[in-house]
């Protein structure tokens, strides 16, 4: 279900560039996501998801091009500054606060994310830990985790952040099928409350129960973008794929 | 013996509040500041000059001191390290050389060679004592400073463990991207760091203005003691910058007890012992544990591990 042409995007990049030195990562990427929408990114390894991601959330600024936060201009934004205004991200290799407790790592979300008091952030973040099975573990520290938790523990960060849009990256990578199953529901739910979803998932069959739309990268373009069925039987999406990694 | 054992706990409260202040300015903002020590001497002059040339009372002069030390962290973090921390390792290095020959030929400037000393006003306290049972004297300044520095390196603790800030401040110095992602804005907390470090250098200077002389030069000394405990007690903890501080101050009492030549060379023995300890425990890590690299020092076979 697309939303009415005249509605403005939730999340928008045009006409993005990136070089880190020499090195070019991004080409002219242009994408957007509706409200409300969930879109998928795939891609083989070194197509520029994870890039795209850091100039999305602001990591580091882009080259050339824009950002647009529901029809914000993003440039000259920190990091910081974007996650306050509904722009969260997690990150393929999970980067909890090691020597802080669960409880706290989502705390400080709350807190300075959400820009919450001390008693709603912690009513928050319970809730989200519960949301996320992690309540149990509210008062280990996050160093003790093993990588489910700690992609558990990333999830639940970026949600107490408050935020409006979800960049979530490779969170279903080595998880089994019922956890995956799990995890769907999860995003599902949080979509169904309005949280926009864009998600990098090599994990194509979980992916595909949660977006309605696919953006395929290869070496830093957006090779084609739309319905999931159409964009996994581009010729091109099926080289890149077969080309690089088979899957 | 036990008296001196005193007075080096007691010394070692200063020590520790001195090397607080490098610590979390190393642990949180990832900045070793050389000019520590001349900061830590410009509040002790400054204080001394509030006293002595504007006639303010020795506690507001404490209180002007410590917001004065405080806002120059902050403006420093702001304007110099910030700028300093982007061009790489070096730079913050060559910054902070340069700061502290700066600082301490401005203040040799504004304020002469002379020695100086808060002593002669804060009353009776600079000599006052107690007398224990088994007649040994307990300075009254001492233990003030004593119980001054576990408050407020207690203070310290309890807000970066219990407070929202102190939390941020955690997260900063784990992950500054991942924090920024979190809404924390990492230059905030370190500045916010820098102007807590700051001030706590001000506060050991105001601590050496009254329990000693001292010049626009005692800078670099201060510098090196505060490593010392740092080093000792191991960074990114208070409670370790509590009991390092006090390690150096014992060592220093008990080797004053030889000879008053030896104290301050028996401070820098046990640091570089500690220092070849650490050193020689990350090697041994490295090797598989002690009993794997002593055995390979000593060219034995291996006892703990089986041939593949």
């Amino acid at each position: 279900m697309m939303p009415a042409m005249t509605a403005e995007p939730m999340l928008r990049a045009k006409g993005v560039n990136k070089s880190f030195g020499a090195l070019k990562v991004l080409f002219d990427v242009d994408f957007h996501v509706m409200p409300g929408e969930a879109v998928g990114i795939v891609g083989p390894n070194g197509a520029g998801k994870t890039t795209l991601f850091g100039a999305l959330a602001g990591s580091f600024p882009v080259s050339s091009g824009a950002i647009q936060l529901a029809g914000r201009d993003l440039s000259g934004t920190s990091a910081a500054e974007r996650c306050r205004l509904g722009l969260a991200r997690t990150h393929q290799v999970p980067r909890p606060f090691l020597g802080m407790t669960v409880f706290e790592n989502v705390h400080v979300a709350a807190r300075s994310g959400a820009g919450m008091d001390q008693a709603s952030a912690t009513a928050t973040a319970a809730d989200i830990l519960r949301r996320t099975g992690l309540l149990a573990l509210a008062n280990r520290p996050a160093a003790a985790l093993g990588l489910l938790d700690r992609k558990r523990l990333e999830v639940a960060r970026a949600l107490a952040t408050g935020p409006t849009v979800i960049l979530l990256d490779e969170i279903g990578g080595g998880l089994t099928e019922a956890e995956l199953v799990a995890l769907v529901d999860l995003i599902r739910s949080l979509q169904a409350g309005g949280l926009t979803v864009v998600w990098i998932e090599h994990i194509l069959h979980a992916l595909l129960r949660v977006v309605t739309r696919l953006v395929c990268m290869a070496e830093g373009r957006v090779l084609t973008q739309g319905d999931p069925r159409d964009v996994m039987a581009h010729p091109e999406v099926q080289r890149a794929y077969l080309g690089s990694s088979p899957e | 013996m036990l008296d001196s054992l005193i007075q080096g706990i007691l010394l070692g409260g200063y020590y520790a509040v001195l090397a607080a202040g490098l610590s979390l300015m190393f642990g949180v903002v990832r900045f070793i500041n050389l000019a520590h020590g001349d900061m830590a001497v410009l509040g002790a002059l400054g204080s001394l000059w509030l006293v002595q040339s504007a006639g303010v009372g020795v506690p507001l002069a404490i209180v002007f001191t410590l917001l004065g030390m405080a806002a120059l962290g902050w403006l420093m973090q702001r304007f110099i390290f910030e700028r300093a921390l982007a061009g790489g390792f070096l730079i913050p290095i060559l910054t902070t050389i340069g700061l502290g020959a700066a600082l301490q030929n401005g203040m040799f400037a504004a304020f002469g060679s002379d020695t100086k000393s808060l002593g002669a006003h804060i009353g009776n306290l600079s000599w006052a004592s107690w007398e224990l049972p088994g007649g040994i004297f307990v300075g009254q300044l001492p233990v003030y400073m004593f119980a001054t520095a576990v408050l407020v390196l207690g203070a310290l603790h309890l807000l970066l463990t219990r407070t929202a800030f102190g939390r941020a401040v955690r997260a900063t110095s784990t992950d500054a991207e991942a924090a920024s992602l979190c809404g924390v804005d990492p230059r905030k907390v370190h500045r916010w760091a820098a102007a807590i470090a700051v001030a706590l250098a001000g506060l050991a200077g105001i601590f050496l203005a009254m329990r000693a002389q001292v010049t626009p030069f005692s800078g670099p000394m201060m510098l090196i003691f505060a490593f010392e405990a740092v080093v000792i007690g191991g960074i990114g903890s208070l409670r370790g910058t509590l009991i390092g501080g006090i390690v150096l101050g014992v060592v220093q009492a008990l080797g004053a007890l030889i000879s008053p030549q030896i104290s301050i060379l028996a401070g820098h023995l046990v640091f570089l012992a500690v220092l070849g300890w650490r050193l020689m425990q990350v090697a041994a890590a490295e090797r598989g544990g002690w009993r794997a690299a002593l055995s390979a020092a000593l060219n034995k076979p291996d006892l703990s591990r089986r041939q593949a």
